[in-house]
Formats: C-alpha cells, sequence, structure tokens
C-alpha cells in the first residue's frame, strides 16, 4: 500500500512546518515488497513486507547538523523526530564539509509506476513460480528462485523550498534450477509486471543446467572469456560504486584520481550514467533532491569524469551530478543509471571466434576491496561456465576465481554484442551488451 | 497491551484457518555518532517499530507485517499473512513441519553497565574527534574518521503454541579508520577491526575497553607504513592470522555452510548452497583434530547473543566441528527434523518486517595452548596477517579468497617487515586441516560482524565470533596482477 504524491508531500512538509532549527529537511522512503522464495520446487518464504520511513535534518548556525530517522509518522512521532534533531544539531560541533540545504530545483517528468505491477498478488505470483518449477520438472531438476513485484516511494521536502517525489514499480524474476552436477540461472526484471516470462526464464534456466552436467576441471590461467549481458553488469556496476564516487576521487582515493582525459581502457569501452534515459529504470533526482545529470564517464576508452553529491562538488569547487546518496550515507556519491554501449557482434560470433575461452553465465561474490587504485577484483564463476574450443563450446567446467584488474580488463576489450540487456533495481539500473575479453586472468578453481 | 494485541493476530489467524501463527514485535532505536576529518559527520537517532505475523496454512508458510500498531491492523495484516499462505500451499511438494516446542513465557534483558543512550551526544564525538586527530601521524594521512554505533531492541513474541516471550538486549560498538595516500597508492588501517568496527551486546563499556584514543597513533602509523610498504610476496608458505581475521574465516567458510537452509537448497538461487551435505553430519573431516568450532546463543556479551530465537526456540550451545569432525548444523524448526533432537534455536530476523531465516548465533573457535611467541616461532617463512581487507567465497563455501589491511613477514620464526595487499586463498577443508596450532585462551578475544547478509529481500544480521590467533601450513599467497 503506496501512500501517493499528496499524502507524502504533506508528511513531509508537517515536519518540515514545526521548525526548531535554522534549517529542516525531511525525506522518505516508502516500499511495498512482496515476494515468494521457491526452492527445491516449492515456495518456501512467501512475504509482504512494508514500511515507510522519514529523516529529518536540523541544521542550526549553517552546519552543524542532527538527524532522526523514524517509521513512526504519526504527529507525535514527527514531532519526536524535529525535536530530537534539532536538539542534536544544537549540541554537535560544526561541519564544514555540510553543503547547505539546497533550495528548489525543477525535475524533468519521469514515468515509472505501473499499476499492474504494484497490484500483482501472491496467487499470481505462485502461478508463474509454477511455470517456472514445471521448466525445471521437464528434466527432473529443481527449481528455485524469488519473484518480487512491489513499488517504492522517495519524496524531499526541507524550509529552503524544495520539494520533489518519485515513485516507482518493479518487478524480477530469478532463478536457479539445480541437477545434482550443475546449475543454470536466468533472471529478468522490468517495471511492468506484464514484460516478464516466467515460463522463457524457467527454460533458459533449465537448458543452461542441462547442458552444463557433469563438468570437468580446468585448469586456472589467462583465458579468452565471453561474460553474458549479467555478469558483464556484475563487473561494471561494481567498478561503478567503487571507482567513479567522486568523494573518492576528492580525497584522492579513486584510480581515477589525475586520470582524466587520459586514455585508460579499450577504445570500445563507452560508460555512462544517465538516468534520464527511457530506457534504463528513470529517476528524475537522487536523494540530496538535486536533478539527475547525464554524465559520460568513459568514451572510447578515455576516463572523461566521476559523479559527485553536494558534498564532493563542494570540495572540488564544481557542481553535483546528482548522484547523492540518502542522509547518512556518508559514502559519496555514485552512479546508478549505467549504459555501457554495445558493440556490433553477438554471443554466437563471439563463441565462434574464440579458439580457446571460457563462456560466463554471471560472477559470485565479486570483492572490489583487494587494491581500489588498481580496481583489482576478485570474484567467482556461478550457474554456467563453458569451455570453448575451436570456436564451439566444447564443455561445462568447474567453477573458477579471477583476480583481475578491471583497468586492465576493460582495456582488452575484443568484442562486444549489438544487443544491450536492462537490469534494474529499485531506483537504480545497468544496461551493458555481452562482452568478450582477452587474456582475462582467472587463479583458481573450485569442485563443482 | 503489547502482549494483547499481538495475541489478536495470532487468534485472528488461527480463527480462519491457520494450522500455526505467530506474532513478532520489535521495537528498535540506534543511534550513531560519525566523525570524519575534524568535523561531526553524523549524529543520527533512529526510531523502527512493528510487527510481522507469520502463519502456516496447508502445509505453508505466509508472512506479512504493519508499522501501525491497532486491533484493526493486527488482524488485517494476520489476514494478510493468511492469504499469502494460501498461495504458498498452491505450489508445495511436502506440507511444513515445524519441529515440536514448548511454551515459553518471560522477560529477559541482556546485561550491560553503561546504557550507551545514557553517554551524551557530545561526549562520543569529542571522543572520536580526540581520537581521529590522534591519528594524524604524517603528511600521507588523507582520511581520518571514527564511529559509534547504540542500539537497544526490544522484542516480544506471541504463537499460538502458547509462548509469551519478551527480551531486551542493549548493544554498542565502534572503532577508527585511518587512510594513507602516497606514491599513487592508497591503503587503509582500521581499529579494532575493518567490519564497521568491534561491537558486541553490552554498554558503553565496549568502547571504554577499545580505548581508542591510545590506539589512534599506532593506527596512523600503520597506515603510513603500509602505504610505503612493499608489495605482499605471492607462493605457498605458512600463515599465522589474527583474530581480526580469524573472526571472518570463521564466518565465511564454517559458519554459512552449516546453515541448514543453505545445505537443503532454501538459499541456492541467491546466497548458495553448501558443501557440508547431510551425508557428511557426523564424520566428514572438516579439519586437522585440535579445530574445535561451536555455536553459542547464550554466549553474553556477543551479538549472536540471546534468550530466544525469533521463533521462540531457547538459545543453545553446540559444537559444529568437534575434533576436527564435523558434527552438526545451525537449524530452524521448519529444518529441524533433518538431524532430529529439536531445532538448535538459530532462526533469525532482521527486523520485525522480515521472515526470519536461518542465521548464524556466535560461532566461536575454541581456543588452544599455543602463546602468539609459540604460533610465529613454528614458522620458519611466511606471513602474519591481521584485519580483514576483502572477502570473496564460492557458493558451496570451498574455495574462498581473503585479503588482509596489514601483514608481516615472518622469517625464522620472529616478525619482520610490514608488507601490503596480503591476500591468501584455499580450499575450506584443506586450510582447516592444516591448522596445527591454535592461540591460548589469553588471546581469545569476542569479535562480532554488524553486517551479514542473507535472504531476499535482504537481511542483515548482527553475528558474534569469538576466535584466537591461529596457524596454518601451506597456504597460497598472493598471485601475480
Amino acid at each position: 500500500m503506496m501512500l501517493g504524491r499528496d499524502r507524502v508531500l504533506e508528511t513531509l512538509s508537517r515536519a518540515v512546518d514545526l521548525g526548531g532549527a535554522d534549517g529542516i529537511e525531511a525525506a522518505l522512503f516508502a516500499s511495498d515488497i512482496n515476494l515468494t522464495r521457491f526452492a527445491n520446487s516449492y515456495i518456501h518464504q512467501n512475504v509482504s513486507k512494508r514500511d515507510a520511513t522519514v529523516t529529518v535534518q536540523a541544521v542550526v548556525d549553517a552546519n552543524r547538523v542532527g538527524m532522526v530517522t523514524t517509521n513512526d509518522l504519526s504527529d507525535e512521532g514527527l514531532a519526536r523526530a524535529v525535536e530530537g534533531a534539532a536538539a542534536a544539531a544544537g549540541i554537535v560541533p560544526p561541519n564544514p564539509r555540510f553543503p547547505g540545504l539546497p533550495g528548489p530545483q525543477e525535475y524533468p517528468e519521469v514515468e515509472a509506476w505501473v499499476e499492474e505491477t504494484h497490484r500483482a498478488e501472491a496467487m499470481f505470483r505462485a502461478a508463474e513460480v509454477a511455470k517456472i518449477i514445471a521448466a525445471g520438472d521437464e528434466y527432473g531438476f529443481d527449481a528455485s528462485g524469488a519473484y518480487v513485484t512491489g513499488g517504492n516511494e522517495v519524496a524531499l521536502v526541507n524550509s529552503e523550498g524544495l520539494a520533489a517525489y518519485h515513485c516507482g514499480t518493479r518487478a524480477a524474476i530469478n532463478t536457479t534450477i539445480l541437477s545434482r552436477t550443475s546449475a543454470g540461472w536466468s533472471a529478468d526484471d522490468s517495471k511492468d509486471v506484464r514484460d516478464l516470462d516466467a515460463a522463457a526464464i524457467g527454460r533458459r534456466a533449465a537448458e543452461k543446467c542441462r547442458d552444463g552436467q557433469h563438468p570437468t576441471d580446468l585448469e586456472p590461467a589467462p583465458y579468452d572469456i565471453i561474460v553474458e549481458h549479467r555478469g558483464v553488469a556484475d563487473l561494471v556496476g561494481t567498478m561503478g560504486y567503487i571507482g567513479f564516487n567522486g568523494l573518492a576521487f576528492a580525497e584522492g582515493r579513486s584510480f581515477a584520481v589525475d586520470k582524466i582525459g587520459k586514455k585508460l581502457f579499450d577504445k570500445k569501452f563507452t560508460l555512462t550514467d544517465d538516468a534520464g534515459d527511457p530506457s534504463g529504470n528513470p529517476l528524475p533526482f537522487d536523494f540530496e533532491g538535486m536533478p539527475k545529470k547525464r554524465v559520460p564517464l568513459v568514451e572510447a576508452g578515455v576516463l572523461k569524469a566521476v559523479v559527485h553529491d553536494r558534498t564532493s562538488a563542494m570540495m572540488l569547487g564544481v557542481e553535483s551530478t546528482g548522484h547523492g546518496l540518502p542522509p547518512g550515507a556518508n559514502y559519496g556519491a555514485v552512479p546508478m543509471n549505467l549504459f555501457m554501449a554495445g558493440g556490433e557482434s553477438n554471443l554466437e560470433e563471439m563463441i565462434a571466434s574464440t579458439e580457446r575461452g571460457l563462456l560466463v553465465t554471471h560472477f559470485h561474490y565479486l570483492n572490489p576491496f583487494l587494491d581500489p587504485m588498481q580496481l583489482l577484483f576478485t570474484g567467482m564463476t556461478r550457474d554456467g561456465t563453458f569451455l570453448i574450443e575451436g570456436g564451439k563450446i566444447a564443455r561445462p567446467v568447474k567453477n573458477l576465481r579471477f583476480t583481475e584488474s578491471m583497468l586492465r580488463a576493460f582495456s582488452r576489450i575484443e568484442a562486444l554484442s549489438a544487443d544491450t540487456l536492462l537490469i534494474a533495481e529499485d531506483f537504480s539500473s545497468i544496461r551493458v551488451p555481452a562482452v568478450k575479453f582477452k587474456g582475462f586472468r582467472f587463479t583458481s578453481a573450485t569442485e563443482f | 497491551m503489547l502482549k494483547g494485541l499481538l495475541q489478536l493476530a495470532v487468534d485472528h489467524a488461527l480463527k480462519y484457518g491457520a494450522s500455526y501463527a505467530e506474532a513478532r514485535y520489535q521495537d528498535l532505536v540506534t543511534e550513531d555518532v560519525s566523525v570524519k576529518n575534524g568535523a561531526v559527520q553524523t549524529a543520527n537517532r533512529g526510531y523502527d517499530k512493528g510487527f510481522g505475523v507469520r502463519v502456516v496454512f496447508d502445509g505453508a508458510f505466509g508472512f506479512a507485517c504493519s508499522s501501525v500498531m491497532t486491533p484493526e491492523e493486527m488482524r488485517r495484516t494476520a489476514a494478510r499473512a493468511l492469504g499469502i499462505a494460501r498461495a504458498s500451499a498452491t505450489v508445495k511438494r511436502e506440507p511444513l513441519i515445524l519441529d515440536r516446542l514448548d511454551a515459553y513465557a518471560g522477560y529477559w534483558p541482556s546485561a550491560y553497565r553503561i546504557h550507551p543512550f545514557d553517554v551524551p551526544l557530545e561526549k562520543k564525538a569529542d571522543l572520536l574527534l580526540e581520537a581521529t586527530e590522534a591519528m594524524r601521524v604524517g603528511d600521507e594521512v588523507r582520511v581520518v574518521e571514527g564511529f559509534i554505533h547504540s542500539q537497544e531492541t526490544h522484542k516480544f513474541f506471541v504463537s499460538s503454541l502458547g509462548s509469551a516471550i519478551e527480551q531486551r538486549k542493549v548493544e554498542c560498538g565502534g572503532g577508527l579508520s585511518c587512510i594513507a595516500v602516497a606514491d599513487g597508492d592508497m591503503q587503509r588501517r582500521t581499529y579494532p577491526c575493518s567490519m564497521r568496527g568491534l561491537h558486541q551486546a553490552r554498554g558503553w563499556e565496549v568502547i571504554e575497553e577499545m580505548d581508542l584514543v591510545k590506539n589512534a597513533p599506532r593506527v596512523g602509523a600503520e597506515a603510513v607504513e603500509l602505504v610505503h610498504a612493499p608489495e605482499a610476496p605471492a607462493g605457498e608458505m605458512d600463515l599465522v592470522i589474527d583474530g581480526s581475521q580469524m573472526m571472518l574465516q570463521i564466518h565465511e567458510s564454517c559458519g554459512h555452510a552449516v546453515e541448514l537452509d543453505r545445505v537443503i537448497g532454501q538459499e541456492a538461487s541467491f546466497a548458495g548452497t553448501s558443501f557440508l551435505t547431510l551425508d557428511k553430519r557426523g564424520s566428514y573431516i572438516y579439519g586437522s583434530p585440535i579445530v574445535n568450532i561451536y555455536a553459542d546463543a547464550t554466549l553474553p556479551g556477543s551479538l549472536g547473543y540471546f534468550a530466544f530465537d525469533d521463533e521462540g526456540v531457547p538459545a543453545q550451545k553446540f559444537y559444529i566441528v568437534k575434533d576436527g569432525v564435523f558434527c552438526d548444523y545451525l537449524s530452524t524448526r521448519d529444518t529441524a527434523h533433518l538431524h532430529g533432537g529439536g531445532s538448535h534455536g538459530a532462526c533469525r530476523a532482521q527486523s520485525w518486517s522480515d521472515f526470519p531465516i536461518c542465521r548464524m548465533t556466535s560461532v566461536c573457535l575454541e581456543p588452544g595452548d599455543a602463546s602468539f611467541e609459540d604460533l610465529v616461532g613454528g614458522v620458519k617463512s611466511g606471513l602474519f596477517l591481521a584485519t580483514n581487507k576483502s572477502w570473496s567465497i564460492d557458493d558451496k563455501r570451498i574455495n574462498f579468497q581473503f585479503g588482509v589491511e596489514y601483514a608481516r613477514e615472518i622469517e625464522d620464526g620472529r616478525l619482520g617487515r610490514v608488507v601490503k595487499n596480503a591476500f591468501y586463498y584455499d580450499k575450506t577443508p584443506r586450510f582447516w586441516g592444516s591448522c596445527d596450532a591454535i592461540g591460548d585462551r589469553d588471546q581469545w578475544f569476542l569479535w562480532g560482524t554488524p553486517n551479514c547478509g542473507k535472504g531476499e529481500p535482504m537481511q542483515v544480521m548482527r553475528i558474534g565470533h569469538g576466535t584466537s590467533p591461529a596457524r596454518f601450513r601451506g597456504v597460497k599467497v598472493g598471485v601475480a596482477k
């Protein structure tokens, strides 16, 4: 059950109007998530999760800031939040990095709400899950996964006159289908539940599981690899939050320091953050209420920019690009609507052009903290890894661990698929092609 | 009042066909204070409360929740949970088996010496400002941060078995972080540990015992030392691993691997499964004979401490690995029939709005008898590794790779120079099988990780890990970049 624009803005205005500090800002996050989880080919968890929280920031003397978050939206609850935030602001020392509260902003019209998605009920999801399970049953495999439908709202109102509201829906399916020796995975998501074809998703995962049975050992070594779209999204999304963060850049701890304008990657690599592109998951403003700007991050292999919130923008004397996180996050700006440009190839051509290499479905447990200045990542392949020999899929292989610098990997792009796939989360999205990398470094293997 | 409201939800679910129902209230108050580079960055209070209703209908679960605490909403939420369970029941294989459980009633508060909310905000801010500034020991120091988190959780659980369980838990924690930048490199050093600091289920005394101000100059100096240090070597060598890294080694390679929901495939599509399949219980050689690992929800002060889990099962202590042999799982009422003898009381939910799932409580390595000098003295050529920096493990918990913040070479039984960017990797049973010495009781410390993610929708859980440093033989370290 969502609150709706009028009630949300009225609730936040009520909090702001209570006053008690030099400046007040109230931000609301509400979600209505309905998630059906299945494993061993039956539904084992099935939940409806609803909540709405308001975060009140009170500002005293320009840069002394106190904050209270509450899910009690009653008059009493809001009053306690405002009073508490103002009291804290009166106590804490000044924060010279606080950029102040923003004034009124203008936002583009964005349509991200699909009523059919929000209205999807548990019986509907159960029936769709049954189709996925049936796809596994065809081969005698077990199906597991989740089907989520729901909506969310984000809004800000402050004493400087800013008022912002956005709502969106999301439907998503992921499934892993398991045999005794293999796993196959598939997923899809959209703001419109009617776009999702559960039977087709189940079929893809079941076929991948079928093809992956009885994997054999493969020596860890550098291999040419073809990474399917969702695996690419794993890599690029992680690069986005670890590498293109304006705060990390301002503090000298980003790979991008002293590298803006330099060619760091293959010329086929172009990456843009664009929350206004309707082929993504549009969002009109960030969590500081700033309008989202289109930011070219990498153009033809040349590093062009990082993204900023109001804090890192103030530190560097530039403008916010509209990439701030919610109050209190303190992480810096994150590109949340990434688009990686596609090329002219496709998966079949990439496989056919590979003398010896690997086809990777996606990755598990990516970690980017080994050496952030080199974008050194590690992670495992998962749910379908195949050896390519002589331009054809030769056999399934057991999963491998990579330890690889993304600076190196994305400077060794050999081909990109022409088609791109959108992977959307609640307020973020990433659209990527499939990619063929030369000499991607695998460093150890596992037993399945 | 609370009991009566929650009972309304339970009764309503039973009236309309549920074979089992429980209602769980949770009220969480949090406080976060953080400073960065000489300024207070966060001074935040959080208030979050509501209730969740879990029901069984026709052998299947349904769950719904609300933050509105009225009689009408109790009934409405129970009805939503029932409707969801009806949908679950249309796609089931066998009816759910909930293990038998007695009813319990009473009030259980956790112990603390100084309630962290009684310590003024400005005192916390001043402490952090003083400690962080004390880390500025060189021009290389670019970012200094400090943080303190405090929370009190009030829970009330009512079930159709007749239980009425009220619990209160106070937790406090914090830490320091220093980033040094030089020569195109960046290194971070944290104290006492990197996983968002050290947290325990005690009061302000946790922060006092850390002595942040005293330790700060050392933390800063180590960050500066690291940024100028040579790269760690690569190869196969012996390791002495400090408790600040052992805690995550235990967490990832043992704790998650023995969650019975993973073992039977309930997390297959997300967190993964486990190599510790049902046939291995009681016979599988998990580690060397000196390895004894246990789960203990009764351990006072631990983040995994409670009197009852979130489905009303009493807290327990039991061995996971005894004398190197894998012997038992973390389990919940719906999985306990797979091992017999009742649920092991490991059903936990992040919040009132979350479906409770199988989680770690406190998973600990028993101390051995080696002094730190013994551990290091037994290494001819190897590394001492401290404080987790990166972590990754496959979806059956076999192949892992961990990086650490701080490493020192060991030559002929003595600690040598500092090296940076060290990481090690291995397979879980080989690694634990190579453990030939564990630090003694004096080195055993109760760590805690406050941010363990699992489940869909994602739930973040606070988990305890007690351990000493330990020694492992012939582990692979580093690879060429």
